[in-house]
């Protein structure tokens, strides 16, 4: 599972942002949120004839693919960094 | 004791053979089944240093486009690959005819309900060797498997 995402923007016109995000202490806190949202996930399953533990097993495997995920766009203008360790 | 080995002790039994030679060729028919049993034999090589992810790397000079000098490197992990198709399979076929049509018309005619997860398998074992170089004075493309 991905531990750390970095996250780096550049617009023209306005300052870069910089975004260290550590996984594991963000999905802790949205943890009420996430509950929801796999609630609705569920429901939207059972309306669409999905099998709900299938779509939850391939939602989490895809999750956890992202680690080692590199984007860089660098342009004079714009920037645009994503890293997911 | 395997067959062969009988055989030479046959052989040596009845004298075909002296008791040297015997002992060298059960020396080298051991050689032969530990090479055989290895696990790491050049045959094995390939599979152990499977390509994980696929890389599109770009340099553009300042002359190419106008925009000036850029640069473009993306790492996708060919698990994503997978856990996609995986996903995409769950997708009802109502759903995936509609991604086909809107698909076609935007100049992509690919048909995702004859995606299954064990074609991306073999499309990952093609990707593995191949390597894309396009080497031009204003730009250059890299696209290969590491």
């Amino acid at each position: 599972m991905p531990q750390l995402l970095r996250l780096q923007v550049r617009r023209p016109n306005h300052r870069r942002v910089r975004l260290w995000i550590p996984v594991l202490p963000v999905l802790i806190v949205l943890s009420p949120l996430l509950l929801l949202v796999t609630l609705a996930a569920i429901l939207a399953c059972l309306v669409f004839r999905i099998n709900p533990i299938w779509a939850l097993v391939a939602a989490g495997r895809l999750l956890c693919a992202l680690k080692g995920t590199h984007v860089e766009v660098d342009e004079p203008e714009a920037l645009l960094f994503l890293d997911i360790r | 004791m395997n067959e062969q080995g009988k055989q030479i002790l046959q052989m040596l039994a009845e004298g075909k053979i002296t008791a040297n030679e015997a002992a060298r060729l059960l020396d080298a028919l051991e050689q032969t089944e530990v090479r055989e049993r290895e696990p790491s034999s050049p045959a094995h090589e390939p599979n152990q240093r499977r390509a994980k992810y696929l890389r599109v790397m770009v340099d553009m000079s300042e002359s190419f486009g106008g925009d000036g000098p850029g640069k473009v490197n993306v790492r996708v992990p060919f698990q994503l690959l997978r856990a996609g198709v995986q996903l995409a399979s769950l997708i009802p076929p109502q759903a995936l005819g509609r991604v086909n049509e809107e698909l076609k018309k935007s100049g992509v005619p690919v048909d995702l309900t004859q995606l299954k997860p064990q074609h991306i398998e073999e499309l990952i074992e093609a990707l593995d060797e191949m390597t894309v170089d396009v080497d031009q004075p204003d730009a250059k493309v890299r696209v290969f498997c590491e």
